[in-house]
């Protein structure tokens, strides 16, 4: 079976998604965005063009350029909202035969859904270029308040496009799914849908298997834009109090003010305040203009405030026509660019006294909920091979007894992993393979799964032996450790089967203890350290002198032995201040003191070479 | 059941199997390629972001340039003009090329069309607002042009 895709069929902007290996993405368009305008148009040459294209050459062409026919999609023709449009859109809108509407581009006149198709069209193109497969089947999102003729309309738009139109949703329940709130029973969820051009607030009603739409409101002329006029107006303001000329005159001075406005609105919904920088705006006789304004997001809350208020004061109206309080409202979700704005998700957050979702893409959420929808029909992918994964990092005992681990956790099985390890001391003859599964750094916190001897190991210094630790784990969740020593090629193993067999109330616990105990976990892992660091210097120091022999004099071996004996009685005290103190100073000291033998070694050579040439040992050093 | 229909049954298990394995390995390889052409798009997109953002400071630097009047360049202003053609210097280098757009017909694939204006030839592109620029043959911004009606 084909993939069936998501589509968001925007009032001004569409997006589309599918679902692969269980997860939702946007498709991204031919130009690389993951929006598309919904805008068509027939250029001067007579070329059908769709979405971002369409748009740039939208004032070259204004009459055959259809954009927002969402306003129009299955409507009389003497409605209310078709009359409304008609005062603002610049194209040719019609009674059709039947009373519908129809729309003139070029020298043809089409049905709203036929131009929808256009864009559908674009958004299944672009959809099976980047997927490498036909596209067959689709679901189409539309607002909860169309009726049963717009829906109608929607689903043609689809199948016009070539598309078997699966079902048509509403844009709030595909929103909602998107955050998988449909899959708790009994829920009242509240959708605030703040996009470019139109606000709708809705009120779902989740069921046993059903999404009922109990109320709707919004405004359907009401948008980010409008928010970015606003800016615009008052930058005018500002400037002509400061410099005493009117911008709103200047075409091209506009243009840089729309630009520089809705990068404004961007960023002050990440920072407090933002600079509005223009230079050279505009000239007068005394030379040229300069703008410079600060914006703060209050002022910017303050110039938008009827907005605000109006599309609050929906929400209160449209919760009391569903009849329910805000209190008993389960979940609330935020969708549409607008809604990225601080003070809307404060001002939500207090109506309804719960933190809204608003993690998913505001622009991306209607889409990704159908792409879920189809997802849904599609039913699970047949030959799909369900694949473990370790539950719990699984590691060994290293010294100072740290967990060292091999195998994180979440790693997909079957797997395999190997690690070099060496010796802690001189001379060693084994190594004890301590096998743990757990996430808390110190081993002795952990579930011990088994140990092993690896002995037979040449007598030689710490850290040179070469022992090879393997984790396998093999598709039933069995683990097998070896260890080998790379001089002898001897080798051991062991093989667990309990890994796997683990309670998911004990991987629960064990996960749950390691959050618990995080900060004194790395306290301790920092004393660890402290410790290690603390024997190496210890170690590094008595070989220094040990092989400098009578190259350091006494007094110098005497000073180093004290700092040893005294780092040996923080050591293992718990004081990390201490330990890092004392190896600080001994490997202060044994550096001072190496530094001081390579001084007096060229002092001794040119010396020799003066006095006692036939003594030319050093020379060849 | 007997040995024979065991070994149909393990030659049947034997097949299915190698090809779960033979699929996975090819998941996994076409995965990898997939995983590389997304790293590449996700190294594109984010210079794309940056080259945006110092786009539209050069954009300024152009308006600049083009409003200060030939009798006001002294050497100081001609020293700040020629930081700008290091910044032209830069983008050159880094493969990212001025569209042309001046006396062409108007082309919505790179130009952005912000104002209709009266003269000869209809459709040609008279005036640019801000430049626009490809990469590698892929347009990172379009040209605002000014179009005869």
């Amino acid at each position: 079976m084909g993939k069936i895709i998501g589509i968001d069929l925007g009032t001004t902007f569409s997006a589309v998604a599918f679902v692969e290996g269980g997860e939702p993405k946007i498709i991204e368009n031919s130009e690389g965005s993951r929006t598309t305008p919904s805008v068509v148009a027939l250029s001067k040459n007579g070329e059908r063009i769709v979405g971002i294209v369409a748009r740039r050459q939208q004032i070259t062409n204004i009459e055959n350029t259809i954009f927002a026919v969402k306003r129009l999609i299955g409507r009389k023709y003497s409605d209310k909202e078709v009359q409304e449009s008609k005062k603002i859109l610049p194209y040719a809108i019609r009674s059709a035969a039947d009373g519908s509407v129809e729309v003139k581009m070029g020298d043809k006149w089409y049905r709203p859904a036929e131009i929808s198709a256009m864009i559908i069209r674009k958004l299944k193109k672009d959809a099976e270029s980047k997927l490498g497969e036909e596209i067959k089947e689709a679901i189409i999102t539309c607002p909860a308040y169309f009726d049963d003729a717009q829906r109608k309309e929607t689903k043609i738009a689809g199948e016009i496009a070539g598309l078997n139109v699966r079902r048509v949703i509403n844009e709030p329940t595909a929103a909602a799914l998107a955050y998988g709130l449909t899959k708790k029973k009994d829920q009242q969820v509240v959708v605030y849908d703040f996009g470019g051009g139109t606000f709708d607030v809705s009120v779902l009603d989740i069921g046993e298997d059903t999404v009922e739409v109990k109320a709707t409101g919004g405004d359907t002329h009401l948008g980010g834009e409008d928010f970015d006029n606003r800016i615009v107006s008052w930058i005018i303001e500002e400037f002509k109090k400061d410099q005493g000329i009117d911008l709103s005159q200047d075409k091209l001075a506009l243009q840089r003010l729309k630009e520089s406005a809705e990068k404004a609105k961007i960023e002050l919904s990440t920072s407090l305040e933002t600079e509005i920088n223009i230079p050279f705006i505009t000239s007068d006789a005394t030379g040229p203009k300069h703008l410079l304004l600060k914006l703060t997001r209050a002022t910017l809350e303050n110039l938008v405030k009827d907005y605000l208020d109006k599309s609050f004061k929906i929400v209160i109206d449209v919760l009391k026509e569903a009849k329910i309080k805000p209190e008993e409202v389960d979940a609330v979700v935020l969708v549409g660019g607008q809604t990225r704005m601080p003070k809307i998700q404060s001002e939500v957050k207090k109506i309804f006294g719960k933190e809204p979702n608003k993690e998913i893409n505001p622009d991306e959420v209607v889409a990704i909920g159908a792409a879920i929808e189809s997802g849904i029909l599609q039913g699970d992918v047949k030959d799909v091979l369900l694949l473990d994964v370790t539950p719990l990092s699984l590691g060994i005992e290293t010294f100072g007894e740290v967990n060292t681990i091999l195998i994180p956790k979440n790693t997909t099985v079957p797997t395999s992993k190997t690690q070099v390890f060496s010796t802690a001391s001189d001379n060693q003859p084994s190594v004890d393979i301590h096998v743990i599964q757990g996430e808390r750094p110190m081993a002795k916190d952990n579930k011990t799964l088994g140990r092993f001897m690896l002995d037979g190991i040449p007598p030689a210094p710490r850290g040179i032996p070469q022992i090879e630790v393997s984790f396998d784990i093999d598709a039933n969740g069995i683990l097998s450790v070896s260890a080998k020593d790379k001089a002898t090629g001897k080798s051991q193993s062991i093989r667990i089967e309990s890994a796997a067999n683990i309670s998911k109330e004990e991987i629960e616990r064990m996960k749950k203890d390691a959050e618990a105990h995080v900060e004194e976990d790395k306290k301790n892992q920092d004393l660890i350290e402290a410790r290690n660091l603390a024997d190496n210097t210890i170690y590094l120091s008595e070989k220094t002198i040990k092989d400098a022999g009578d190259k350091i004099d006494e007094t110098s071996k005497k000073e180093v032995q004290d700092k040893i004996e005294e780092l040996k009685k923080v050591k293992d005290g718990d004081s990390i201040e201490d330990i890092k103190g004392k190896t600080s100073e001994l490997s202060d000291l044994i550096q001072k003191i190496g530094a001081k033998m390579y001084e007096s070694k060229d002092g001794q050579r040119e010396e020799k070479k003066d006095n006692q040439p036939e003594e030319g040992k050093y020379k060849e050093e | 059941m007997d040995k024979k229909d065991k070994l149909v049954e393990c030659e049947k298990k034997k097949e299915e199997y190698l090809n779960g394995w033979k699929r996975s390995k090819a998941d996994f390889e076409n995965y990898k390629k997939d995983e590389l052409e997304r790293v590449n798009s996700l190294i594109e997109y984010s210079q794309r972001v940056l080259l945006l953002e110092l786009l539209n400071i050069v954009d300024d630097f152009e308006v600049a340039e083009n409003q200060i009047p030939e009798e006001e360049k002294n050497e100081y202003i001609k020293g700040l003009l020629q930081i700008k053609s290091r910044l032209d210097e830069f983008l050159s280098k880094f493969g990212v090329e001025v569209i042309s757009a001046v006396g062409k017909n108007f082309d919505p694939n790179f130009h952005e069309a912000v104002e209709m204006v009266d003269g000869e030839k209809s459709g040609v592109v008279v005036e640019e607002v801000s430049k626009g620029y490809i990469k590698s043959g892929k347009l990172i911004r379009p040209t605002k042009v000014k179009v005869i009606k």
